[in-house]
């Protein structure tokens, strides 16, 4: 099966995902586990089985040899109550020194995820999912081609802090969001690639949870609306020997907009096998279920319509 | 992903854009220390469904302690209070705004 008619699957998958959307008046809320709005961000997975879509994010990487400029979009649907699947693929750019240049898509990523466990009062959640990287369906052009499938089982938590005692308070906007996965790989011709466990997190300082929950200092907008945070994305081979894990800090800066988001972080090598200059990217996340109430933001099976209310008051009364 | 954008866009003939109502601000603010309010008042970023909206004040023992007598109007919330004993406050909010969309939050605030 081909590169494109992969995308056309794909696309038309999502055409009758949205076809079969019906069009009901309950609405959930994205990424808020109690009182904590866990945002999308660039580089570590966030842990909700929710309607997101994310167009685009450009990462640009000058430190590698290749120079490497990647153009991702995903979209990402609830298809069940707390379960999800989204799809993704990624434009790359390469401009080697010294070398001719090379473009084209790297492989559609599908992912299915679910929310296992949430406790809104302790605003934690943890789910699970797995990515599936179809092997065959990139350009073959790049000299990254696979034609392997990979197959990466996650966990994925996210945690606020916001049970610090008093004298800590202004430490209660922090909250953090993590990834684990472990790749695995189908058959495969040539030498075989390494399993590999990836992993990710964010650590964000939420200055909107500050002025709504903790104390109101008077931030102007867009301040009051901006979370400064730091990602980590990082790889380590478990059976090739004398590989050592790559990957990078990125410190960076999110503003959380009415109907999208925009993230900006540079990306530090944490080694010389990880790069060898700073780089950066770029993400607008865009918040259908608020642009688009009757088609997003629920599922498109079971949705119960009273589910919301009875969600509030427990919630509210449990606290 | 043309195609998608399409769909999307045409069906958002459909739909009226609208967000997640958050709180914008309140009186008393957020973690404030002041005087007893004779209310609480809260000013949301998005209008509210009264049916489904609701505002508590709770106090230390965690009693509530306002007058039940919530109102909900537009994009605001407010609730009368009894004379309030000095001491830590805990204000709960759960809101529904006009396009269905849920949130609930918390604060606190503190008389002297």
């Amino acid at each position: 099966m081909n590169f494109y008619r992969h995308h056309k699957l794909a696309t038309a998958a999502l055409i009758a995902a949205v076809a079969l959307q019906s069009f009901t008046t309950k609405t959930h809320a994205h990424g808020l586990e109690g009182d904590r709005f866990f945002p999308p961000t660039p580089l570590t997975d966030d842990p909700f089985a929710v309607d997101e879509l994310s167009l685009p994010e450009v990462q640009y990487n000058p430190a590698s040899s290749s120079r490497e400029t990647d153009v991702t979009g995903s979209f990402s649907k609830e298809i069940f109550p707390k379960f999800a699947l989204s799809v993704q693929s990624t434009y790359i750019n390469l401009n080697p020194v010294g070398g001719p240049s090379q473009s084209g898509f790297s492989p559609i990523t599908f992912n299915a995820k679910y929310q296992l466990w949430e406790v809104p009062d302790h605003e934690f959640i943890l789910s699970i999912g797995c990515d599936f990287g179809l092997g065959g369906t990139g350009s073959k052009e790049l000299y990254s081609y696979d034609t392997y499938t990979t197959y990466t089982p996650n966990l994925y938590i996210g945690k606020g802090f916001n049970e610090l005692p008093e004298s800590l308070k202004y430490l209660r906007p922090l909250a953090f969001t993590a990834v684990v996965g472990y790749d695995l790989y189908s058959s495969y011709s040539g030498p075989p690639p390494s399993n590999a466990v990836e992993w990710s997190g964010s650590l964000q300082y939420q200055l909107p949870y500050l002025q709504q929950h903790v104390e109101d200092i008077g931030l102007p907008k867009p301040l009051s609306d901006m979370i400064p945070l730091v990602e980590f994305q990082m790889t380590s081979p478990v059976n090739w020997g004398p590989q050592m894990t790559t990957g990078t800090i990125d410190p960076g800066i999110l503003w959380e907009g009415k109907y999208c988001q925009i993230s900006a972080e540079a990306s530090i090598p944490i080694n010389h096998n990880s790069g060898t200059a700073v780089g950066g990217l770029v993400q607008v996340q865009v918040f259908i279920d608020d642009l688009f109430p009757k088609i997003f933001g629920h599922p498109i099976f079971f949705n119960d319509e009273n589910s919301n209310q009875t969600d509030t008051e427990s919630t509210t009364e449990s606290k | 992903m043309r195609t998608i954008l399409i769909v999307l866009f045409t069906l958002a003939g459909f739909s009226v854009a609208q967000a997640h109502a958050f709180l914008d601000h309140a009186s008393p603010r957020v973690g404030s220390t002041g005087p007893a309010p004779g209310q609480v008042e809260l000013w949301m970023t998005e209008d509210l469904e009264p049916a489904f909206t609701r505002v508590k004040v709770f106090d230390a023992q965690n009693q509530e302690v306002d007058n039940k007598d919530a109102r909900i109007s537009g994009s605001t919330m407010i609730v009368s209070l009894p004379k309030l004993a000095p001491g830590t406050y805990l204000v709960k909010w759960s809101a529904v705004a006009t396009d269905t969309h849920h949130t609930t939050g918390t604060f606190k605030f503190t008389v002297q």
